[in-house]
């Protein structure tokens, strides 16, 4: 693949009303996955949240890569691409010639030959990442990797929102088996 | 007591694979239990833009994507052979593979609402802070469901 533009407003438009009109992340970042794959002609997709105790980045969201691939073990930040962690994007154009990944052997046998990881940030701390996986050699435009990185940013305010409107469901079922006889003081009347 | 109909939620991760083997363990030797294999997969998206390179593009797209659940869907296919290995009946175990449209929660309940299970074995999400995201399913469903006992692959 050469350094085609990929993105344009259409895909652009495409994909972030995905964003906008999920109300689960789960649902979202499935949808988003696979928009981001029909899209870009790419073989798959991941969206992750950085567990910052372990180190661990931990699947919200996935498609186009087999079970076995994504069972392979777990993802930890500082081994694989580590510089998407410090808030960089990481465009391993070749596989082949990368140093970076923390298992060569399952990526290759898994049939990728291109990954990009983009931060998912959310007021500069790095929460996430969102991986794309090629089958062939992709060197991406600046421009398209622009897009990505705006699409990442997206991706951190839809995620801190759903955990938002999750907290407030919760709120509201522990409030809503509350009777009001104990909400309110019986000396008030 | 009559036949357990017991529901396996199973979405290919690590811990489903555990609750798999948990049922297998647990109630293919009791011989009257029936198991409903479950997998609810994102209905693929509808797209429609104006500009009709990108539909068309993004269309070409979606024959990728249907293969790939077509692969998703045969992998499903050999954990229903799986637990038939493990000791249950053929006719006693149903794999189910369908499209939805919202969360996995939804589908879990609107197929137990229509078929009424007595048994659900379903895994912890993997992840604390993907908990912390994406919630729990294993928590949402004991709030849901009443009458139906739950267990918890951890």
């Amino acid at each position: 693949m050469g350094r085609e533009e990929k993105i344009d407003i259409d895909v652009f438009k495409v994909v972030s009303r995905a964003i906008a009109h999920s109300d689960s992340l789960e649902a979202m970042t499935a949808y988003l996955s696979q928009l981001l794959v029909a899209a870009l002609g790419i073989k798959g997709c991941s969206i992750f949240a950085l567990n910052p105790e372990t180190g661990e980045l931990e699947i919200i969201g996935t498609f186009g890569l087999r079970v076995s691939f994504l069972n392979k073990g777990p993802v930890l930040s500082k081994k694989s691409i580590a510089r998407t962690l410090k808030g960089t994007p990481v465009v391993v154009s070749d596989v082949e010639k990368a140093r970076v990944l923390q298992y060569p052997d399952q990526t290759r046998a898994e049939g990728i030959r291109a990954i990009i990881s983009l931060p998912v940030v959310l007021y500069g701390q790095v929460i996430g990442a969102l991986r794309l996986y090629h089958r062939e050699v992709w060197k991406i435009s600046d421009r398209d990797l622009d897009s990505l990185l705006v699409l990442a940013e997206m991706i951190g305010l839809a995620m801190s929102f759903t955990r938002l409107a999750q907290g407030l469901h919760a709120v509201r079922e522990a409030v809503g088996g509350v009777h009001m006889d104990w909400l309110i003081s019986r000396d008030e009347g | 007591m009559g036949t357990q109909k017991l529901l396996l939620p199973y979405n290919f991760t690590d811990r489903d694979r555990k609750a798999m083997e948990f049922t297998a363990s647990a109630f293919a030797p009791q011989g009257d239990v029936e198991v409903t294999l479950f997998h609810a997969y994102l209905s693929l998206p509808e797209v429609q833009v104006q500009d009709r390179e990108v539909t068309e593009r993004l269309r070409g797209g979606m024959g990728y994507l249907q293969a790939k659940i077509s692969e998703l869907e045969s992998d499903f296919q050999n954990i229903r052979d799986e637990l038939i290995d493990r000791g249950f009946p053929p006719a006693r175990v149903r794999a189910v593979f369908r499209p939805r449209k919202k969360e996995v929660l939804d589908a879990i309940l609107d197929l137990h609402h229509r078929e009424r299970f007595n048994l659900i074995v379903v895994s912890r999400r993997p992840g604390r802070i993907g908990r912390f995201f994406a919630g729990s399913l294993h928590t949402k469903l004991i709030d849901a469901l009443t009458n139906v006992t739950i267990c918890v692959v951890s």
